[in-house]
């Protein structure tokens, strides 16, 4: 019998690769269990909420795709970062070239191909207004004003909970450069909020 | 549980994770005699604090239906986009070693055309040159080929036969 492998999402994918009934399930977990630091990631990079979930979808829609290609060898999360990080720098250079244009456009553009209307059963973009103080504004401003790299890296630490070695295989960095990303990200974040950090409101948001 | 950080690496532990609370304290321990990079310590966890208090984005609850969705209207889109007919023109890297061979045998084709062409050239050459200096015809030169691979060494037959002329003096008497 094969052993087990340590990263039980890797386990989830190899049964994803290989196919049938089985595959959609172990995708159904995936999803489940990823799609909140997905989000998370996708939001920090493109802060709109619409737009984030329709890329952070995408990035699902391309773990579908591409779970032939997965070797376990590589960690689950490393793999899954890397197309969310593909899909919002392609998303960021498609908006350099077309700076008016939304996803909506796009998509309404291609109507000979309609995308099936799934209802939305929540309506949590209320709440998270809500919970957005100035304070959290403050730090989300800074983070979208750093370096794409830094930010990922930063966000990848942060959000994604990856490591240090992790981090630099999704970035195709050395590790050290790595390090180097996440102190120069946090050097600039502190020196930006200064005046907030100590106001203590991050305890009791 | 990690290991405590020791004082050359605290900075990369603080940046790079979560501290638990039993781990910040003997942190803050290590650095007491220390003040500037205690200092430094508190600047680093009040930004983590500040990163870890940011409200999540949230996800739709049907986030998982809509990207099956997706995956499924995609596929029924590619389909109606490449009728069956077409379906070949998917297949197209499966040709890839029948153009490689193609190309191959147009290359071979090439190289025996230049060939025979340059011979030609090479004969025409000769004949002119031939007929200018007086030399034998190119008739003569029919047999070039085979008479090249002619073996030049002596044969055995022919070494004995000297041998016995060499040898009898009546022989070699005209």
């Amino acid at each position: 019998m094969p052993e087990p492998l340590p990263d039980p999402d890797a386990e989830l994918m190899l049964r994803v690769r290989h196919g049938g009934a089985d595959a959609s399930e172990a995708f159904g977990q995936l999803v489940e269990r990823w799609k909140q630091p997905v989000m998370g990631f996708v939001f920090r990079t493109l802060p709109d909420l619409d737009e984030a979930e329709d890329i952070a979808q995408g990035v699902f829609v391309q773990l579908w795709r591409t779970a032939g290609r997965y070797q376990p060898s590589a960690k689950f999360s490393t793999f899954l970062f890397t197309i969310a990080r593909n899909l919002c720098l392609n998303e960021l250079r498609r908006r350099r070239r077309h700076p008016a244009a939304s996803l909506d456009e796009v998509s309404a553009e291609d109507e000979s191909h309609p995308i099936r209307q799934v209802p939305d059963h929540s309506t949590p973009g209320a709440d998270f207004a809500a919970e957005r103080t100035e304070l959290f504004s403050k730090v989300e401003e800074a983070l979208a004003d750093l370096p794409e790299k830094q930010r990922t890296a930063l966000i990848l630490c942060r959000e994604g909970e990856l490591s240090y070695e992790e981090i630099s295989e999704v970035l195709g960095t050395s590790l050290q450069a790595t390090k180097s990303l996440i102190h120069r990200a946090r050097e600039i974040l502190k020196s930006r909020l200064k005046p907030y950090l100590k106001s203590g409101e991050w305890d009791n948001p | 549980m990690n290991p405590a950080p020791e004082s050359e690496d605290w900075l990369d532990a603080v940046q790079g994770r979560r501290l638990p609370p039993e781990e910040e304290a003997r942190l803050r321990r290590l650095l007491s005699s220390r003040p500037r990079e205690l200092h430094r310590l508190d600047e680093e966890l009040l930004l983590n604090r500040a990163l870890e208090a940011l409200p999540r984005p949230p996800v739709s609850s049907n986030f998982l239906a809509r990207v099956e969705a997706r995956i499924t209207d995609e596929d029924r889109a590619s389909a109606r986009s490449a009728p069956a007919g077409w379906n070949w023109l998917r297949r197209l890297h499966l040709l890839r070693p029948l153009a490689t061979v193609a190309l191959a045998v147009l290359a071979l084709g090439g190289w025996w055309q230049f060939q025979t062409h340059r011979r030609a050239n090479l004969a025409t050459s000769l004949a002119v040159v031939s007929q200018a200096a007086g030399m034998p015809g190119v008739e003569s030169l029919q047999d070039f080929d085979a008479v090249q691979l002619l073996r030049t060494a002596a044969l055995p037959g022919d070494v004995e036969l000297l041998a016995v002329l060499d040898a009898d003096p009546a022989v070699n008497t005209p």
